[in-house]
């Protein structure tokens, strides 16, 4: 008994030393591969167990920047998520709003129609998408990659739950001063789940921009690759092998995720920790 | 609220773009169409393929302006470390000094001849002729049966180019210019990128190791002695068998040990594999063996060539495309020899590298290519793509140039490579039929069979023989 | 003119929702429920995508993949795939969850904010990374293996382990993303249950598996489908960049094995048909799964 409060600090101490391991072999792989870009090639084969360049140099970079239109991939990067991201916010807006202050018919069998498709296999749409994206004469094209991602299920599942978390009457009460619902959207609903939309906002932009299978089929010039497939360029198997250069690839493939990340980290956390998954 | 607005113009933006895209169009029904060069489709066109179609030209205009405008692209697999530097000079030179109005815009695509493939069907699903194309000589007669819609090299010569009517035979010896010719006699292009698998290693490990440098291993059973000795006295791995997903080392394995072909024709026209023999058998139970014992290293392409560049194995077998990368970026004595034989049986190796092919649709894009692919020939265009390259050169023309001759008896990697292609080197199996593609994938997973999974080599070899067999006869 | 006016209103009213409706039920149409149609049609045929000749097989291919000796590997991968992903992104976040939100008292939202950032990488990056990181030739992993005298796997050219490799480097990537989900999923769980049981003396083992996992039940459903359906969806890009489906097919499973029939043989109708039966099985195991979560459920 009198043991209580040190058993369980060793206790709490032991958790904390296990997630302490958990965070260092999480992040192993991410400091390897930012002190691989620092390495030279030679250095790369035999430094090890030993992380840490010997002395460190910028050349991958240097080299990277130089022989690759690394600016080209990020903007193209950047479009193709902004253009996807409006997208599917406003659509999973207004779809989420018809869907929760609306008078719609079948509204549960819509809904779960549109959510069911989450669970739909990319390789099932995948080639009738490729042959619907060359028909439309788009194939290598940023908007032929953005078009078949303008909506999103997951956006109009959890949108439609911030929503809900708004008493219905409030909307009511503004439609019964002649408020249409455009208004009313727009002035009183989306202020109210700002946080959300602002949060699926940011999740749609890195996912997009993570994204590697369709992007990898329809684009197929240099110039309009994403950076995330540009790193298939370090793969070429008639070329020269590169680990120094694609490490620096993917570090600066890593820095805009980053950058999201620390600017609003608490938001995106935020939005699945309310899971909510009791419908 | 500015959001307010802000919204409502890219709501109006998206649904604009999804309009267009869905009614602005006029693409064909059907994803493809069966079109043959000279009949233009009425489909819209890229950007880059501005095309002014011209009436019939009594006589040749005489200054470049007065020929029409032509763009045509390029497609090529060579990226910055393997040649891409030397196409951006070759295309900015032809743009500048054709003289008939002719641009070149070259494209690189990734996934080496794969992508070209995947590029081109895609390209011509839509109705769009890309130009001159490289294509790998694996996929010689895929191609063939596939994608009808090239114009082979005679029919260019014969309809548009009839001064050119000495081309081929002036520039090709027979066997050079069977690589572009597929299983039903068509010269589906113009061979350009040659290339031979050496045997690369590094003289430092060697001599480290007590080896003579001079006196490189010639067979297979040297090779595993030299790989034992640099691993017990150095530690490193002795040898990387190169393992892409192509069988550019996998075939002539078999055709070394006394295999003469892959397959063969049967008297009722099926084709059957031939490659289920003893010798088979035994070339891959020594390989396996190799790899077992910890001497060969059968690791991904990326990593083997770059632990080898890095000084951390002792020989390398792989294309001779590598040696302009090899001689600039390992900070060690590095040379080749050839591929190694099995005892004193005939070394055969495989042909790498791709043809040239012309996929243009209207006269003028046909005209361009064909003046793009002569320039791309002239001697001194070969020999920079050779020195640019590691590749060899295709040509007798181009061969017999005294900048050739000096290169090719100066640089020690490339003259082995040549010699090899003088003296062993046979055409890169190329499959018939609309399966070709799927039957090297089982040629190449019988490697991995055999040398990563440690399967009984009989079973794999039968294995394979079986898939392929049925790939073969649909 | 007022009874006009009324059926006017009447008339937006009804059209107004479905005019909000329309952008998605139009991207839907198009670009899901169309194509699962399309999916269908071509399964039946033999083309190769661009040829003009598309040649009717019916139930052809189906018979085809059935009765390829490759099939049963594919099933094997598949379901080994699921097996390794299941431990790493569905067990093992359950149990960190558990002990982020209720082991421990301080310093949670600085491990969960840390846990949580791979998700928001490129499976691209993390692919690049660990091919470099398990390398034999050099790798750190290797070295680590060797200093302690053991032979260096060569991951991503042997059988089994190849499966365990690509599996890691997915798991890595989605770990984060599942355990908060979970970490939600049990914060709310009622404090007033867990002290209770607490005063019982009842061990953390047993508060976890008596309370904790009933009550959410439903999260743990979730993670479970989107674990097994984008877990296999996700291998995708790693098996792609690093070793194609090899070795000799030991990689592959449902999914990336319809890129490779579609776009690297170019047979589109046996890549169809493939998908179907994966999006066959998806329905089936999701649907069991639901039954006997229901079960539990109402049992406890």
């Amino acid at each position: 008994m009198q043991t209580n409060p040190s058993k369980k600090k060793n206790k709490e101490f032991f958790w904390h030393v296990l997630l302490l391991a958990l965070v260092v072999i999480t992040f192993y792989p991410l400091l390897f591969m930012f002190f691989a870009s620092l390495k030279t090639n030679n250095e790369l084969f035999r430094s090890g167990l030993n992380i840490f360049p010997t002395s460190p140099t910028f050349q991958n970079f240097l080299l990277v920047f130089t022989k690759q239109p690394v600016l080209q991939f990020i903007g193209n990067s950047l479009v193709i998520a902004l253009i996807v991201t409006f997208a599917k916010l406003i659509t999973s807006i207004l779809t989420s709003y018809a869907l929760v202050f609306m008078n719609v018919k079948y509204k549960e069998a819509i809904f779960y129609i549109f959510t069911i498709t989450m669970f739909v296999p990319f390789s099932v749409i995948m080639i009738p998408n490729y042959l619907t994206i060359n028909k439309f004469l788009l194939m290598d094209s940023l908007l032929g990659v953005a078009l078949p991602q303008l909506a999103d299920a997951m956006g109009i599942f959890r949108i439609r739950q911030a929503m809900r978390q708004i008493p219905k009457s409030l909307v009511e009460a503004a439609r019964i001063d002649k408020v249409n619902h455009f208004t009313a959207m727009v002035r009183i609903v989306i202020p109210l789940v700002r946080s959300s939309i602002v949060a699926m906002g940011i999740i749609f932009f890195i996912n997009s921009w993570n994204e590697f299978i369709w992007p990898m089929l329809i684009l197929k010039s240099r110039e309009k690759s994403t950076i995330t497939i540009a790193l298939q360029y370090f793969l070429n198997s008639e070329g020269g092998s590169a680990w120094g250069s694609s490490m620096a690839l993917a570090t600066i493939a890593t820095l805009v995720p980053l950058f999201l990340y620390l600017i609003s980290q608490r938001q995106i956390i935020s939005t699945f920790l309310q899971s909510g998954l009791k419908e | 609220m500015v959001t307010i607005k802000k919204r409502i113009a890219l709501m109006l933006v998206v649904f604009v773009m999804l309009a267009i895209t869905a009614c602005g169009t006029t693409a064909p029904e059907t994803p493809s169409e069966p079109v043959s060069p000279p009949v233009s489709s009425e489909t819209e066109e890229e950007a880059p393929e501005v095309l002014e179609e011209e009436e019939q030209e009594v006589e040749e205009p005489t200054s470049a302006e007065e020929w029409p405008a032509v763009t045509i692209e390029y497609w090529h697999i060579n990226n910055d470390t393997f040649g891409g530097p030397t196409i951006d000079e070759m295309v900015a030179e032809f743009n500048a000094t054709n003289g008939k109005n002719i641009t070149v815009v070259d494209k690189y695509i990734p996934d080496v001849y794969t992508g070209v493939a995947q590029n081109l069907q895609a390209s011509l699903a839509a109705g769009i002729y890309p130009g001159v194309v490289q294509v790998g000589y694996v996929y010689l007669n895929y191609f063939a049966e596939n994608f009808p819609q090239f114009t082979d090299p005679k029919t260019i010569v014969e309809k548009y180019a009839p001064e050119d009517a000495g081309f081929l035979e002036e520039n090709y010896s027979e066997a050079v210019l069977a690589l572009g010719t597929s299983i039903n006699g068509r010269t589906l292009g113009l061979p350009y990128s040659v290339s031979t698998p050496l045997m690369y290693y590094n003289a430092d490990l060697f001599r480290e190791a007590g080896l003579d440098p001079e006196n490189p291993p010639k067979t297979w059973d040297e090779v595993r002695a030299a790989a034992e000795a640099i691993k017990e006295a150095t530690g490193n791995y002795g040898l990387y068998l190169q393992a892409p997903t192509d069988t550019y080392s996998v075939i002539p394995m078999m055709l070394s040990n006394g295999l003469e072909s892959m397959y063969k024709v049967n008297d009722d026209g099926t084709y059957e594999a031939a490659f289920n023999t003893p010798e088979t058998v035994e070339a891959w139970t020594f390989l396996q063996k190799l790899t077992q014992d910890g001497l060969n290293i059968h690791v991904p392409l990326e990593e083997g060539v770059g632990a080898f560049a890095g000084g951390t194995v002792g020989m390398m077998i792989t294309t001779s495309g590598r040696i302009n990368y090899l001689s600039q970026n390992t900070d060690f004595d590095v040379r080749a020899t050839k591929s190694p034989s099995w005892g004193d049986k005939d070394l055969k190796v495989c042909i790498g590298g791709n043809l040239l092919v012309v996929v243009s649709e209207t006269d003028d894009e046909i005209r361009a290519s064909w003046e793009w692919l002569k320039f791309l020939f002239k001697p001194d265009s070969i020999s920079a793509w050779v020195k640019g390259t590691g590749y060899l050169p295709p040509t007798k023309t181009a061969t017999e140039s005294t900048e050739m001759q000096e290169y090719l008896s100066s640089n020690q990697m490339a003259k082995v490579a040549y010699e090899q292609l003088l003296e062993n080197a046979v055409a890169w199996t190329s499959w018939p039929g609309p399966n070709g593609l799927q039957v090297d994938q089982f040629l190449v997973d019988m490697r991995d069979a055999i040398l990563a999974n440690n399967e009984d080599v009989q079973e794999a070899v039968t294995d394979a023989e079986t898939k392929i067999n049925n790939m073969l006869n649909p | 003119m007022s009874e006009n006016f009324i059926k006017h209103n009447l008339k937006i009213k009804k059209i107004e929702p479905i005019i909000y409706l329309l952008p998605v039920i139009i991207i839907y149409s198009i670009f899901m429920f169309w194509p699962i149609i399309q999916n269908i049609y071509l399964s039946t045929l033999s083309w190769n995508m661009v040829s003009p000749n598309k040649v009717f097989v019916g139930f052809k291919n189906y018979l085809q993949i059935f009765t390829d000796p490759e099939f049963p590997l594919l099933l094997r991968n598949t379901f080994i795939y699921v097996i390794i992903m299941m431990v790493f992104n569905f067990i093992i976040p359950y149990l960190i969850a558990y002990v982020l939100a209720r082991l421990i008292k301080n310093a949670a939202h600085f491990y969960r904010s840390l846990l949580f950032f791979p998700s928001l990488l490129s499976l691209a990056v993390a692919a690049i990374v660990f091919m470099w990181l398990l390398t034999p030739l050099g790798g750190p992993i290797a070295e680590l293996f060797k200093s302690i005298g053991i032979v260096p796997p060569n991951w991503f050219k042997s059988r089994g382990y190849v499966l365990v490799a690509l599996s890691i480097i997915t798991a890595w990537r989605c770990f984060g993303f599942n355990l908060i989900i979970f970490i939600g999923a049990i914060l709310d769980v009622p404090d007033e249950l867990i002290e209770a049981a607490k005063i019982e003396k009842a061990s953390s083992w047993t508060i976890f598996w008596r309370i904790v996992r009933p009550l959410t039940s439903s999260a743990a459903l979730y993670v479970f489908i989107i674990t097994f359906v984008f877990g296999l969806q996700y291998v995708f890009t790693p098996i792609h960049m690093l070793t194609q489906g090899g070795p000799n097919q030991e990689s592959t499973n449902l999914i990336y094995v319809v890129y490779q029939y579609g776009f690297k043989f170019f047979q589109s109708g046996k890549a169809a048909a493939v998908a179907i039966i994966s999006l066959i099985i998806f329905l089936i195991v999701i649907v069991i799964q639901k039954r006997l979560e229901k079960s539990v459920f109402y049992a406890n």
